[in-house]
């Protein structure tokens, strides 16, 4: 039951969008539009949360400075 | 099969909201009924608690089901890191139609205050709350219990608070922020409640039933019955009105349905587990089955609402009230759950109504909702929605093309929208001692 995660020990970033924050200003989406996409009200709707290439980390950096309300954030996966 | 607390004390019950025979509030009658508290003898570890939740099974009865083991666990953990832990009893009933935790507040309170002692004792919690709607009766009474309960200062302090607010008052997050700051609002998580609540500090939220069940499982246990199955709590209702029962998991739905005195119905259609439920046409074979035995992804009773609807019965425009309650609860802190939620809701009014809603505009919206929230509101809502749209096909059809000729009984009520889209929101009292 406890992680075993041996082997498989690369770090794996995702994303968090605090929904209570976003306000739907949409850089997140314009930027990031293979892993997010907006809802029917214009905010976004998270279809894949990992990170996967260099250039998706680095964009979704970017998009953690760029979010106004700061709601976009790039965290380490804590669980598998 | 035992209807209203019988099996918490053996009182007798007629209707809701009112206290049993005798006194519930006196101490000494509770003691002799079930034993009191050895909290001075031996010092309770959390293992011990964990150990004899684990043993009897119980599980959150507030509606998500969590292992109480898990909760503990949890709590104590985050706790040993020096911050000393809060328990929080949760009474605030928010759901419309669920009358179950006021029921249990008075016909036994000292159960409930029993379960709420051990936790603290437990987890080493100096500070715990009990809070619960506004209702000065009920408020009144329930500090006349707490009152004549002995060893007072031994106890840690018990702050009784009245919430107010509507659906998502009751929620998790709500409380520790209602009890924060006076307003209460869902809270984005992680961090969790057992490990960040209070004042920051390690917080057990624990519904009344689950504290009133643990203290039973206490009793039991010095009464020599190491482990067992306990019953539930539930409120089911039909168009004669609502009933409280009490079920061990060893019954079947149609032991609940008999309570109505009715006939079942051939074809029955069920509102199961409320408003975060979802409405299901329940087979003959499921509803024979005993409920221990039943899958909880063919039913999900939650906190044990339960509304039976006659077969002639118009179930889009009951389902319609529950959807336009929800609609108006959204506390208006998430966008897809401020703007959606009642932008759905008003799609399914206007097909109802007979007029241009879309169906299919309803599906791609629903499937948007979850996850998209600080608390389940969205999921919740989503998933009721859809179940309407899978339960009442046919019905929703005649509303669209033909105009419906069944006969709407009113079993969900017109539920008055008090509190969280409203401009009052923020005007939420609390009233500590």
């Amino acid at each position: 039951m406890s992680g075993g995660t041996r082997g498989t020990s690369r770090r794996r970033l995702r994303i968090q969008i605090d929904p209570i924050r976003c306000d739907g200003y949409g850089y997140c989406v314009e930027l990031l539009p293979e892993l997010l996409s907006f809802d029917d009200w214009g905010y976004p709707i998270v279809n894949h949360s990992e990170l996967g290439t260099a250039d998706e980390v680095a964009l979704a950096k970017r998009v953690e400075h760029l979010c106004p309300r700061l709601a976009f954030r790039v965290l380490r996966e804590a669980k598998p | 099969m035992t209807i209203l607390s019988h099996d918490l004390r053996g009182v007798g019950w007629s209707s809701l909201s009112r206290p049993a025979q005798g006194d519930p509030t006196d101490f000494s009658e509770h003691s002799r009924c079930f034993g009191s508290l050895d909290l001075d003898s031996s010092t309770m570890q959390p293992k011990e608690i964990t150990e004899l939740a684990e043993r009897w099974s119980i599980a959150g009865r507030g509606g998500a089901g969590f292992p109480l083991a898990r909760k503990i666990s949890a709590v104590s953990s985050a706790s040993r890191l020096g911050r000393s832990p809060i328990v929080v009893a949760n009474g605030a009933e928010s759901e419309p139609l669920s009358y179950k935790d006021r029921v249990l507040l008075w016909t036994h309170p000292h159960l409930v205050l029993d379960g709420l002692e051990l936790i603290c004792a437990a987890i080493g919690a100096r500070e715990s709350y009990l809070c619960i709607h506004e209702d000065d009766t009920l408020y009144g009474y329930l500090q006349a219990a707490v009152d004549r309960r002995p060893d007072h200062s031994r106890v840690p302090p018990l702050r009784l608070v009245e919430i107010d607010g509507g659906f998502v008052s009751g929620q998790e997050t709500s409380l520790v922020s209602f009890l924060d700051s006076g307003v209460g609002q869902p809270r984005f998580q992680p961090p969790r409640p057992s490990v960040k609540g209070v004042r920051n500090r390690p917080t057990l939220i624990s519904n009344v039933e689950t504290l009133a069940r643990l203290a039973q499982a206490y009793h039991q246990d010095r009464s020599g019955s190491r482990s067992g199955t306990l019953s539930y709590l539930g409120t089911f209702w039909t168009r004669k009105g609502g009933v409280v029962y009490e079920v061990e998991s060893s019954h079947s739905l149609n032991d609940v349905l008999a309570l109505s005195g009715e006939p079942p119905e051939v074809e029955l259609t069920l509102l199961v587990g409320g408003y975060f439920g979802s409405f299901q046409r329940i087979s003959n074979t499921l509803r024979s089955t005993p409920l221990e035995r039943i899958p909880s992804t063919s039913l999900r009773l939650g906190a044990g609402v339960l509304v039976a609807f006659p077969s002639d019965a118009c179930m889009v425009r009951e389902a319609m009230r529950v959807v336009r309650y929800l609609g108006s609860q959204s506390a208006g802190q998430c966008g897809p759950c401020k703007f959606g939620l009642p932008s759905i809701a008003s799609e399914l009014e206007s097909i109802v109504r007979g007029g241009e809603g879309s169906i299919v505009r309803i599906w791609e919206r629903t499937r948007q909702l979850p996850g998209r929230g600080a608390c389940s509101m969205p999921d919740g809502f989503s998933q009721l929605v859809q179940s309407v749209l899978h339960t009442c096909e046919e019905e929703l059809d005649d509303h669209v093309h033909r105009g419906c000729t069944r006969v709407d009984y009113g079993i969900i009520p017109e539920v008055p929208r008090v509190g969280n889209n409203d401009d009052d929101a923020v005007g939420q009292r609390v009233r500590r001692h």
